[in-house]
């Protein structure tokens, strides 16, 4: 189905990366064996950012794409920072469900500037919506899923602790964060 | 026990700067996306196809100064060069292109609008034969942007997307 794989081809998109940074920072505490945490952020993203790329689309843009994305890249950093200051790894106090829930809210408005900007003007929005949806969350999982991989590697075979992994993704998110935030000024 | 605690730290801020450098060095782009969009439909009583075609405005600047060697057009802009209606449309007999049983059909330009985010090209392309297939072919921006997307909507009764780009620069569509 054509929206499915844009909207696929949308996230994983290399040049939009700012999307994949973000699930890459939002899962750097938590392993394989968190998998029920990872589910439930994974949720709270998928419920906020379907909820504006259904709204924004159908109602029109709330806020505008440079202060949309200026707030992408304020997600990354803040996720980041927090993942660097939290002492827990592994754990996901329900502040942190909410925090993603409300920086979904913000990427999906970024989806929709995108989906919106590929409809013709005689369209049903229904289907191509739900279906870019679609192509969306099935990006993310698969990223997840490889990004679990590479970390299992890391952890398992090659000894690193979970606590660096977080730390080095962590810092990495916000270095790039902080440059897409001074690009974006 | 010490020694080695201090010596595991300092090497992990190394590493941790040396790495946090090589991520600075993903340039940081504002996302940009490349699309364009053209809605397609059958006028069964004038027998033409018309066309609505939309492109991002700084994109359209960039390739007509580059196609045609040209200063600032300022298209949709308040000081919009004469120019640019006719030069929009020769690009467009070029890029988009409509064939029906094997021949290509002419693009007749009606005019655009649009602003500084983008413009709406409107054009149609008469077709008197009749007909059961047509191939249309969009390769607009290609040139410029390799991962430029140019979306088809056909509409009928109900509208069906297809997606050209570099590798698939045409779509066949079978009229029922």
């Amino acid at each position: 189905m054509v929206w499915f794989q844009l909207g696929l081809e949308h996230i994983a998109d290399i040049q939009g990366y700012d999307h994949l940074l973000f699930v890459l920072a939002m899962m750097a505490p938590y392993s394989f064996k968190n998998w029920k945490q990872i589910a439930w952020l994974i949720t709270a993203f998928t419920l906020g950012h379907s909820l504006t790329l259904a709204l924004v689309s159908l109602s029109g843009p709330l806020l505008s794409s440079e202060v949309v994305e200026m707030g992408i890249a304020v997600t990354i950093l803040a996720t980041a920072l927090y993942n660097s200051s939290s002492k827990a790894t592994g754990v996901a106090v329900p502040i942190r469900y909410a925090l993603v829930g409300i920086f979904g809210l913000i990427h999906g408005m970024g989806f929709s500037n995108y989906f919106t900007s590929l409809l013709g003007t005689e369209h049903s929005i229904w289907l191509p919506l739900l279906s870019f949806n679609v192509g969306v969350e099935v990006g993310q999982i698969g990223f997840a899923l490889c990004v679990l991989l590479v970390q299992w590697i890391l952890i398992q075979m090659l000894q690193v602790s979970q606590r660096s992994w977080q730390l080095f993704v962590s810092g990495g998110a916000a270095f790039v964060a902080l440059t897409l935030i001074l690009d974006r000024l | 026990m010490l020694a080695e605690l201090s010596f595991y730290l300092w090497f992990m801020k190394k590493l941790f700067i040396v790495i946090s450098i090589f991520f600075v060095s993903l340039v940081a782009q504002a996302h940009p996306f490349h699309v364009g969009v053209v809605e397609i439909s059958f006028n069964s009583e004038l027998k033409r196809f018309e066309c609505a075609v939309k492109l991002f405005t700084d994109d359209t600047e960039r390739i007509l100064r580059n196609t045609y060697s040209e200063g600032v057009l300022d298209i949709a802009g308040a000081n919009e060069l004469p120019q640019v209606d006719s030069l929009l449309k020769d690009y467009l007999s070029n890029t988009l292109e409509l064939s029906v049983n094997n021949k290509a059909l002419s693009l007749e330009f009606l005019g655009k609008e649009g602003n500084a985010d983008a413009i709406w090209a409107y054009a149609f392309f008469k077709a008197p034969e009749p007909f059961s297939t047509v191939t249309v072919s969009g390769t607009m921006l290609f040139e410029l942007f390799d991962d430029q997307k140019n979306l088809i909507h056909w509409q009928t009764d109900e509208v069906k997307t297809h997606v050209l780009t570099e590798e698939k620069p045409a779509i066949q569509l079978v009229i029922q």
